[in-house]
């Protein structure tokens, strides 16, 4: 994606997410109110209490072949059981009490706020132009965090861990 | 003793006042038991057996609660971690966490938070 398209599509994707954020924004509960017992050891309180979380039927995705960004449209419809836009994630209704996705999904608020819209946005078009969606790196980083989180005992911060590994990217 | 019970009501094909008795008699069961919630399979649908009791039972649900005999009751397609009843259910009886039929959107059943 040239540094052009990127320009011309961020102010609608952007505007995208406000939208759809704004829909929701009655439906959506703090992360800290679901009740899960193993997040807390992972995420400070207040990422907890400040993190949304929606359920609904199917996840909504950006519909970035209208943007004019077409080569995206195998993403655009998958049937993700959950999405994440700035602090805000939306899980599948029928995934909603899964603890390991809200870790999932969690890991991307983190790297949202850590980069910041736009550089998270380039980073993830990026990656996901390059790798594909499952390779691309910031999906990389939170199926590893999230490999962790089912099958190791010991907690870790994910904060501190995706500030080590997004320093690491950037060098 | 177990905290959950659940109960096939629909298993018996009974007429829904058949249901609801034994629905009651199951309620003074579970009580006596210790159990902290019922969770009552019914069937689902708005004819036909499955449809005749979701939508009796549920209706002597919303009375047995002003009566006092239950605390509360949730609709299967409501028991989901967003909902503010479940949320303070699953505090009282963390175990039901690991229900199956958690945020499976099951119209067939009915969960009883007993008193």
């Amino acid at each position: 994606m040239t540094e052009q398209e990127f320009r011309a599509a961020y102010p609608l994707i952007a505007g995208w997410i406000q939208n759809t954020l704004a829909q929701h924004a009655t439906a959506a509960k703090p992360v800290a109110s679901l009740g899960f017992s193993r997040l807390p050891q992972y995420y400070d309180a207040e990422l907890l209490a400040s993190s949304r979380a929606v359920a609904v039927a199917r996840v909504p995705m950006p519909p970035l072949s209208a943007m004019g960004l077409s080569r995206f449209s195998d993403f655009e419809r998958m049937d993700a059981g959950g999405i994440t836009y700035l602090n805000t994630y939306f899980v599948r209704a029928d995934h909603a009490a899964d603890e390991s996705l809200h870790f999932h999904e969690l890991v991307h608020v983190v790297q949202w706020r850590l980069l910041g819209p736009e550089k998270f946005l380039r980073l993830y078009a990026d990656g996901l132009e390059r790798l594909g969606h499952r390779k691309s790196p910031l999906e990389e980083m939170a199926y590893s965090l999230q490999h962790r989180f089912d099958h190791e005992a010991q907690p870790f911060s994910v904060e501190a861990t995706c500030q080590k590994l997004l320093g690491d990217t950037n060098k | 003793m177990s905290a959950i019970r659940t109960f096939n009501v629909e298993a018996g094909l009974p007429t829904l006042d058949e249901a609801r008795r034994l629905v009651i008699e199951e309620i003074k069961q579970a009580k006596r038991a210790g159990a902290r919630v019922l969770k009552v399979i019914h069937g689902y649908g708005s004819s036909g057996t499955g449809g005749k009791l979701c939508v009796g039972l549920r209706k002597s649900f919303g009375l047995r609660k002003k009566e006092g005999v239950i605390k509360n009751f949730i609709a299967g397609e409501d028991f989901s971690i967003f909902n503010d009843v479940v949320l303070a259910l699953l505090e009282a009886v963390p175990e039901l966490r690991g229900d199956p039929d958690l945020d499976a959107t099951n119209e067939g059943i009915t969960i009883l938070w007993l008193k």
